[in-house]
């Protein structure tokens, strides 16, 4: 400080002369001191011995993960369409401290077009929210539309939140339901390929830790996780042949008054699943309501005693074990027959039969004549190496295959009734699948559901030649005097055999019944197997050849044309380009 | 005349430590470009941030509209709308001619 100097004073001029007092300087000096090593202390304190708190406080006003979430894989069909999607939807949730500490500032009819368009009361929507501030959240509603986001986001009620979710669509919607299956609210699959290849489909969510500015802008990355994107999965299914087999399935169920019915459609050549479809089907975009038994994959879930269809194994154990060629003639006689204590019988007396009139009338006197011509480990055999009992390679879950009970000592009247397709159980796809054997000419592939550039290890279970010689007697089942003719299709020549079992109920057999069909398709070069249950229909028409042939005709006349497989009836016409200069 | 001396002291100083001199001025120009670098980044970051964000919505939309397409060009409705708008009919049997190249 200085001093202004006072007023001259005569005697004071020796005084002029500044002296320090020592005891002021000294406070003024120790005052400065200590305040600027308290600054010094305080800001090593809070540099060096105690940052955390206040980084942690930066931090927390600054600092963002956001989450990446990876959008879950689709699902394609084996043209790449897309047959399941997911897509971006929003949740919108509440955090009941905010809207209850905001209640008397919100606007009452805010409130109410709140509630309106979660179409709920108002008084519900208090309900909700609840009266316990400490809670923090409470969804309000999951996977809302787009629409309801935008405007309750305009009413920009306090304490109303919004987060990104994805909801699964299927384009094909029934059509590919069961196969498929579907995700629950949480993006997990909760059936079918959906929840088999969960873990597949789902991908992992990349993290990223972000600086924020004052504006709520990025400025600065932190640190990065990469996330592990999720997969496609390509199925072998054609979409195109699927809608067929579906539509086609849910005539015949409706009209016959089936309970139910399946379709499966399986490439001879590689084992590949071409269409697997069950009727009746349920909406997997909207399934409130949805009696949960229609989930089932009843294709793969649900095991019947074929009957006549498996005919043609019984021939070709025979036709194998050199018992029978193809010039036998065996005597079915005109009446029922006694095996073992109990009677066999057929619908008509056919007399004598050679192999193609046994499987054209399907005459269970002539299978059961030729089983029991065998041994009866090498006749079971040839059901065991066609897959009877065994899993049919799909892998997918909920995959029930029948049984076929293993005995010490078999009765002869139990070999008759396998022979003729009782007292074992088989599902759709392992009949599709020996089908698919005899179609490839005897060459067994294990089924598959994905599509493959690979062809599968094949395992030959009947020489070429049965199996072709089965392939043409198939055929006459379908021509004329042949217990299918509605099974022709226009243009192919298609063989198979039709089936029509009792169902085995409490106490006996029920007067229910199973028809079925199962066929091959070209029949001089074929390329796709076929077959068709109807269960349980009620009206008056239940054999196989009248309620499961017409499916079978429209399913595969249809999939050989969408297969670009040429038509091999005489009567089709081919007509020859030759240069390229008309093509296209 | 002394201020003037006091000048040429203070140049002929600085001369003498031209080095620390340039020393200093690289300090500032280097603090300078950091904030400048600085700035930059987070522009870019925040356009990053934009850019990405769009990306969002277009992946959004493009499956929206991916799901639009599928429910329209599904094989049932366009086989129906064949059928029922168009007349049309799946030719079969002998109206079926193949067209085979060599």
């Amino acid at each position: 400080m200085i001093k202004k100097p006072a007023a001259p004073k005569k005697q004071a001029k020796k005084n002029q002369q500044p002296t320090v007092i020592s005891w002021r300087f000294a406070f003024v000096i120790i005052s400065l001191f200590a305040v600027f090593s308290g600054l010094i202390i305080r800001a090593a304190y809070l540099q060096v011995l105690e940052p955390e708190m206040l980084l942690e406080q930066g931090d927390m006003r600054t600092l963002r993960v956001k989450s990446d979430a990876a959008m879950r894989g689709m699902i394609l069909d084996r043209n790449g369409e897309e047959l399941a999607v997911s897509v971006p939807v929003q949740s919108i949730w509440a955090d009941p401290q905010l809207v209850l500490r905001n209640r008397h500032k919100i606007d009452e009819r805010r409130w109410h077009a709140l509630a309106d368009m979660l179409q709920i009361s108002p008084q519900q929507l208090s309900d909700k929210i609840g009266g316990d501030d400490s809670k923090r959240f409470v969804y309000l509603q999951r996977q809302a539309s787009p629409a309801t986001v935008d405007y309750i986001k305009q009413l920009k009620i306090p304490g109303i939140a919004f987060q990104q979710e994805s909801r699964r669509y299927y384009p094909a919607g029934e059509v590919t339901a069961h196969l498929l299956g579907f995700t629950n609210v949480d993006d997990q699959g909760m059936e079918g390929i959906e929840r088999q290849f969960n873990d597949v489909l789902t991908g992992k969510p990349a993290l990223k830790t972000v600086r924020k500015d004052a504006k709520g802008r990025e400025i600065e990355v932190l640190s990065q996780t990469n996330g592990q994107a999720s997969n496609n999965i390509q199925l072998s299914i054609d979409q195109r042949i699927q809608a067929v087999a579906y539509r086609e399935l849910k005539k015949a169920v409706m009209q016959f008054g089936a309970t139910s019915g399946s379709v499966v459609v399986v490439d001879v050549h590689n084992g590949e699943v071409l269409a697997l479809a069950n009727a009746p089907s349920y909406n997997p975009n909207n399934r409130k309501n949805t009696d949960s038994n229609r989930y089932r994959n009843r294709a793969i879930t649900d095991t019947f005693e074929p009957g006549s269809t498996i005919k043609p194994l019984p021939v070709l154990a025979a036709l194998e074990n050199g018992t029978a060629t193809m010039d036998t003639v065996i005597s079915t006689g005109y009446g029922p027959v006694r095996i073992g204590g109990r009677l066999v019988r057929d619908i008509n007396g056919y007399g004598d039969l050679d192999l193609t009139g046994i499987m054209r009338k399907s005459s269970n006197i002539g299978v059961t004549r030729l089983a029991l011509g065998l041994p009866p480990e090498k006749f079971l055999d040839m059901y065991y190496k066609m897959g009877v009992g065994a899993e049919t390679g799909l892998g997918l879950t909920g995959e029930t295959p029948g049984v076929l009970r293993e005995q010490r000592r078999w009765g002869e009247h139990a070999l008759a009734t396998i022979s003729f397709g009782y007292s074992f159980t088989v599902n759709a796809v392992q009949l599709a699948r020996i089908y698919a054997t005899i179609g490839n000419g005897g060459v067994s592939y294990p089924l598959s559901i994905f599509k493959s550039d690979k062809k599968p290890l094949g395992e030959r279970v009947v020489s070429e030649e049965h199996a072709d010689n089965m392939v043409t007697m198939l055929e006459a089942v379908v021509g004329p005097g042949g217990s299918a003719k509605k099974a022709a299709v226009p243009g192919y020549r298609v063989g198979g055999k039709t089936g029509t079992a009792k169902k085995a109920g409490i106490g006996g057999y029920s007067s229910d019944y199973i028809g079925s069909f199962a066929g091959i398709a070209p029949v001089s070069n074929p390329r796709i197997a076929v077959v068709v249950i109807i269960n349980e229909p009620s009206g008056d028409y239940y054999y196989g050849g009248e309620v499961a042939a017409p499916v079978f005709s429209a399913v595969s006349g249809a999939a050989l044309q969408l297969l670009n497989v040429a038509p091999d009836a005489n009567d089709s016409r081919i007509t020859k380009v030759s240069g390229v200069a008309n093509a296209g | 005349m002394s201020a003037i001396k006091l000048n040429r002291l203070i140049l002929s100083d600085i001369w003498q430590h031209k080095f620390l001199l340039v020393l200093m001025l690289c300090c500032l120009g280097s603090a300078l470009a950091v904030v400048e670098f600085t700035h930059m980044n987070r522009q870019l970051t925040i356009h990053e941030d934009k850019v990405l964000q769009h990306r969002d919505t277009l992946e959004m939309e493009w499956r929206n509209l991916l799901l639009e397409q599928r429910a329209l060009s599904e094989h049932s409705r366009v086989e129906e709308l064949a059928v029922t708008k168009l007349n049309m009919v799946r030719p079969s049997g002998p109206q079926d001619v193949v067209v085979q190249e060599p």
